[in-house]
């Protein structure tokens, strides 16, 4: 096997354009699974961690693009205030070491149904910023997973970096475990209010075979919320959204969790992940007023 | 005195930085690197394997199939005794389960041996194999007790009719699963034959095992096979026996003409050296309306192997731990296309679980305190001999009293499911923790040089439990010196035979052992010094003459003395040696377990908040090994509350859960602030030192006390562990 340590993102690309099988590694906590369970046998690997350019982040007054092979550690450390979704999913990843290698790049490239970042990306518009040695593309999350473990990336293209809206409103992420850490979601949930739009994002993940918004409750919410005057929202509406939630749901059994119980934990987590954020946002809007 | 001070862990400098050499760490020049392929189907036949694209493969130097596989002098028998199991793979065509060994490749390297072992193409006639313990009860039965003497079936009094007429019965089915060892160490063996000697690398809890089972399958004596393990990285039972892996890598390593080592990767360790089998039990209880009980049925099922009948699970607890005239217990197996089970962590502890639900269960029936409940029924004499009372051998009452006040367990229960507390359900529950502790013959030797130190050597183990650290404060104790003053070597049949460290017996047989042959040394030291004239001690009664500290003293005159090594100068090196005990036997350790739980009833979440455990372990000789191994055992129980389930493939009887990520031990997100609180009264029944066992134990009493806390809780009884959310839903 070769192992290919480009150390500019045009020596990448092009090096990625010369051996489109070359597997990119990042942080390696998926790709070094793969390889010591033999599930994968690549030619070549094409390390990542001395480009630069891919671990580093920018902001302006809107908008926060971070490399891809930034670790959730310093994501969670230095992004946090900025991406607070995104910063709760990464606190749930794994353990501190998974944490320091692990990177939002990384669980892209995966593309699995019950990656953590992925619904917290989809319900905060993140673009996935690729390029290869051709140019350079930009793929909305909710046009980036096209199946089980399959993203749109060309075989010739790397992710760069992921780029979001700084959060304009509160954001909140949950996750059903079957223990309180280092565990593969049984369902997860994450929720985005956007109130300069007065509308909210929402996406599923481990319940389908990609993770996906759930465009009818987002409707739903935004038939709903009154964002103008906030007011505390029924109990029977957020029941409703936890109905809608679950109902987008496509889920299997499998050793974590049968199908029935997904479902009917993804309405919980839906209507509880609602109720935090609408009153983390009716208190914000009075503290403004 | 050191013995019962927390002493740090005398291996723990090696450890950390790396020197303790584990099996799997020995440097070997010409090693060779074995690696084990195994069936993918769980029933049927090979019809053909094909080994020649491995064999061809750069570095292979052997490729092995039941064709050519090692043939043995020996077969176990069919009641496998300390073999592991009867089954030999290699030696015919036949799969009896998934995951057993079916090839074997030998490579220069382990990559090598890898890759090799990718390239062998197997075809079979794949048969439907039996799986589920439910779908074949009707075929369950007795088995034969065998030579370990298993109890399979227990009666007194008149049980069911005594049930019949009780004012108040309570009956329970209760469903454990299949579960695994996972110590973090890897199984390893490697072999290495020098002529016709034989020297084995071995991940083992007994030594003494592998020598004799080792020789025997390879038909050379014992004395030209010697086992080394001077550490050992958990074993839980694992390690325990003696499985094919271990003589089939010798057998190979004698034929190459080359050592061979073989480690086991996570997924084999599901199914080369066994498990705990899976129970269905029907338990019944009758009582008085106040709560004492007249009669115990219990009748349960486990799984077996296609080719053995053997059920660890004793379930004796129901039968010696509460005061009770009649009580009936059938044990029964069934067997499926599954690995031949073994003992794992705690053999009682699934029935003990059961027992302690049924206790909780009759606790709400009659409306008495779960602790008061088990207070009414408490036996002071063993209920299977009544003439036997517990005596020292019993601080049970002791161990409810400090549990409970560390807990703070309410006299007055709140009904069930009527605590909340941040939107989750609080319950408290408690259980009694009970598991038979063993001690068998150990031989520990000293010798002391002219420096004063003494060397203590046992052919014994320490699987990570402490046994380095307590036998060195015994000796240290026996003789009279500091603590530094002792090394203690163990891990290695070069030594003198010792127990094996299964069945909770290591600190009581071979403490015993270690604290006589210290005894002795310092008799004989202080025969010499009275003896001699250039000894200040010269002419003094040696019953006068006692030590303390490195130093010989007049007990009535302290000022005359002199140090061990002030007469071993002059006299030269001396040696003792020490055999304990004369003829095995049982005793019983004891405990209470107080758990409290959060259960998110929307999702269904658990979540353990306290949990506090009170033993009776007789004398504690270290407190700080006994507190980390108490601590040990109840998260184990809280893993078999919640969260651990090896799962199988209910069509192809495939493992789905081999490794840590799908099988899920509790992790510290898990695990709340563990209290811990021990008896420390000896038993000198137990042991000449008072001791008894404690791991084993300690993985009683959480499980139960847990599901009881969940039933408070949600006022709902989850019968079936491990009580995973979508069950309280
Ligand atoms: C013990 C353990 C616990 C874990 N727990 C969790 C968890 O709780 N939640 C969770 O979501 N995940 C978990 N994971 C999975 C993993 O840590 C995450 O998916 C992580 O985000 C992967 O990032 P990485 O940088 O390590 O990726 P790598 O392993 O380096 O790469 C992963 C995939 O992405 C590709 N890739 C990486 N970077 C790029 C790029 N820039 N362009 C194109 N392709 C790229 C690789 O080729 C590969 O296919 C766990 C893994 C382990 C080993």
């Amino acid at each position: 096997m070769e192992f290919l340590r480009p150390v500019s993102l045009g020596e990448a690309l092009e090096m990625k354009a010369a051996r489109p099988e070359a597997v990119p590694i990042a942080g390696g906590t998926d790709v070094m699974v793969e390889l010591n369970f033999d599930h994968r046998r690549p030619a070549a690997l094409l390390d990542l961690t001395r480009v630069a350019e891919l671990a580093e982040w920018s902001r302006d007054d809107s908008v926060v693009t971070f490399g891809a092979a930034l670790p959730y550690t310093r994501l969670i450390n230095e992004l946090g205030t900025d991406l607070p979704g995104l910063a709760i999913a990464s606190r749930t990843v794994g353990s501190p070491q998974i944490r320091n290698r692990g990177t939002v790049g990384g669980n892209l490239g995966a593309a699995s149904p019950a990656g953590d970042t992925h619904p917290v990306l989809l319900a905060s518009d993140a673009v996935v910023e690729v390029a290869s040695a051709r140019g350079t593309r930009s793929i909305p999350a909710s046009e980036f997973y096209l199946g089980v473990k399959r993203n749109a990336l060309e075989p010739d293209e790397l992710i760069t970096s992921i780029r979001l809206p700084k959060a304009t409103g509160p954001q909140q992420f949950a996750k059903v475990g079957t223990r309180n850490a280092m565990v593969i979601a049984v369902c997860s949930f994450a929720i985005s209010l956007h109130p300069n739009e007065s509308r909210a994002g929402a996406a599923i993940g481990s319940a389908a075979p990609t993770p996906r918004r759930v465009r009818q409750a987002e409707d739903f919410l935004t038939e709903v919320l009154d964002w103008e005057s906030p007011q505390a929202l029924p109990d029977s509406a957020k029941r409703r959204f936890g109905e809608l939630v679950a109902s987008a749901a496509e889920p299997i059994d499998d050793v974590r969790g049968s199908a029935a119980y997904r479902k009917h934990a993804l309405a919980v987590l839906a209507r509880r992940a609602l109720g935090w954020a609408w009153d983390a946002y009716r208190e914000g809007e009075r503290s403004c007023a | 005195m050191i013995i019962g001070k927390p002493l740090d862990r005398v291996d723990g400098p090696a450890k950390v930085t790396g020197a303790a050499k584990y099996a799997a760490d020995q440097h070997i020049p010409g090693l060779t690197h074995a690696v084990l392929v195994t069936s993918a189907i769980a029933r049927g036949k090979i019809i053909r394997i094909d080994t020649g694209q491995a064999a061809r493969s750069p570095g292979v130097l052997s490729v092995i199939t039941h064709h050519n596989g090692p043939r043995f002098a020996y077969q176990p028998p069919k009641h496998p005794w300390i073999y592991g199991q009867t089954h030999v793979p290699l030696q015919n065509d036949v799969i009896y389960h998934s995951g057993q060994i079916v090839a074997v490749v030998i490579a220069d390297t382990l990559e090598r041996a890898r890759y090799a072992a990718t390239l062998i193409q197997i075809d079979y006639a794949v048969e439907t194999p039996e799986i589920s313990v439910e779908a074949n009860l009707d075929k369950a039965f007795i088995p034969e007790r065998g030579p370990f003497n298993l109890r399979y079936e227990y009666r007194r009094g008149d049980a069911h009719g005594a049930l019949a007429t009780a004012p108040v019965r309570v009956s329970g089915r209760y469903r454990t699963s299949m579960q695994h060892h996972n110590p973090m160490e890897p199984t390893a063996t490697t072999a290495v034959w020098d002529g016709d000697h034989l020297t084995l690398y071995e991940t083992t809890q007994a030594l003494a095992f592998t020598r004799q089972k080792t020789a025997e399958m390879l038909g050379v004596d014992q004395k030209q096979v010697r086992v080394v393990s001077p550490y050992l990285g958990g074993g839980f039972g694992a390690k325990g026996y003696v499985w094919p892996h271990t003589f089939i890598t010798a057998a190979i390593a004698r034929s190459l003409g080359r050592p061979v080592k073989l480690v086991l990767t996570r997924a084999q360790s599901y199914t080369m050296h066994g498990h705990r089998a899976e129970t269905v039990q029907e338990l019944s209880v009758g009582a008085t309306r106040d709560g004492t009980i007249t009669a115990f049925v219990h009748s349960a099922v486990s799984q077996t192997s296609m080719l053995n009948e053997v059920s660890w699970e004793e379930m004796d607890a129901t039968t010696q731990l509460y005061a009770c005239p009649n009580a009936e217990l059938t044990r029964r197996v069934v067997r499926l296309n599954l690995g031949t089970p073994t003992p794992m962590r705690a053999p009682l502890s699934v029935g003990g679980y059961a027992l302690e639900s049924i206790m909780d269960e009759l606790s709400h029936a009659t409306g008495v305190n779960p602790l008061e409940l088990r207070l009414r029924n408490y036996s002071t004499h063993n209920p299977e001999n009544p003439s036997q009372p517990w005596g020292t051998g019993k601080f049970l009452r002791d161990c409810y009293e400090l549990g409970a006040k560390l807990f703070d367990w309410p006299h007055r229960l709140p009904r069930p499911r009527s605590t909340r507390r941040d939107g989750g359900w609080i319950g408290v529950g408690m259980a009694t923790a009970f598991h038979p502790t063993y001690v068998s013959a150990a031989t520990v030797s000293i010798r002391m040089d002219a420096d004063g130190k003494a060397l203590v050597r046992s052919a014994t183990q320490d699987i990570g439990t402490g046994t380095y650290t307590i036998v060195t404060q015994t000796v240290a104790d026996a003789l009279g010196v500091p603590a530094k003053s002792v090394r203690f070597e163990l891990g290695d049949t070069n030594f003198a035979p010792s127990a094996p460290s299964i069945g909770s017996r290591t600190a009581a047989s071979v403490g015993t052992a270690a604290h006589h042959a210290g005894s002795a040394l310092k008799d004989k030291v202080i025969a010499i010094a009275v003896a001699d004239h250039r000894s200040p001690l010269y002419g003094i009664p040696a019953a006068q003459v006692t030590a303390a500290d490195g130093q010989l003293f007049h007990r009535l005159d302290p000022r005359r003395r002199e140090t061990y090594a002030d007469v071993l100068r002059r006299h030269g090196p001396v040696d003792s040696e020490a055999v304990w005990p004369a003829a095995p036997g049982i005793s019983r350790s004891y405990g209470a377990v107080f758990a409290e739980v959060t259960v998110d009833d929307a999702t269904g979440e658990v979540r353990v908040t306290r949990l506090v455990g009170a033993f009776d372990i007789g004398r504690v000789l270290n407190a700080k090994t006994a507190r980390s191994q108490a601590i040990g055992g109840m998260i184990w129980g809280l893993g078999t509350a919640l969260t651990e389930h090896t799962i199988v493939d209910e069509h192809l009887g495939r493992i789905l859960t081999a490794n840590l990520s799908g099988y899920l031990v509790p992790v510290e997100a898990d695990v709340p602030d563990v209290d811990i609180a021990f008896v420390d009264k000896a038993d000198p029944a137990a042991s000449d030192i008072g001791a008894k066992g404690v791991g084993e134990l300690a993985s009683n009493g959480a499980t139960a006390a847990i599901a009881n806390a969940v039933c408070h809780a949600t006022g709902r009884r989850v019968r079936d562990l491990p009580i995973t959310p979508d069950k309280l839903l």
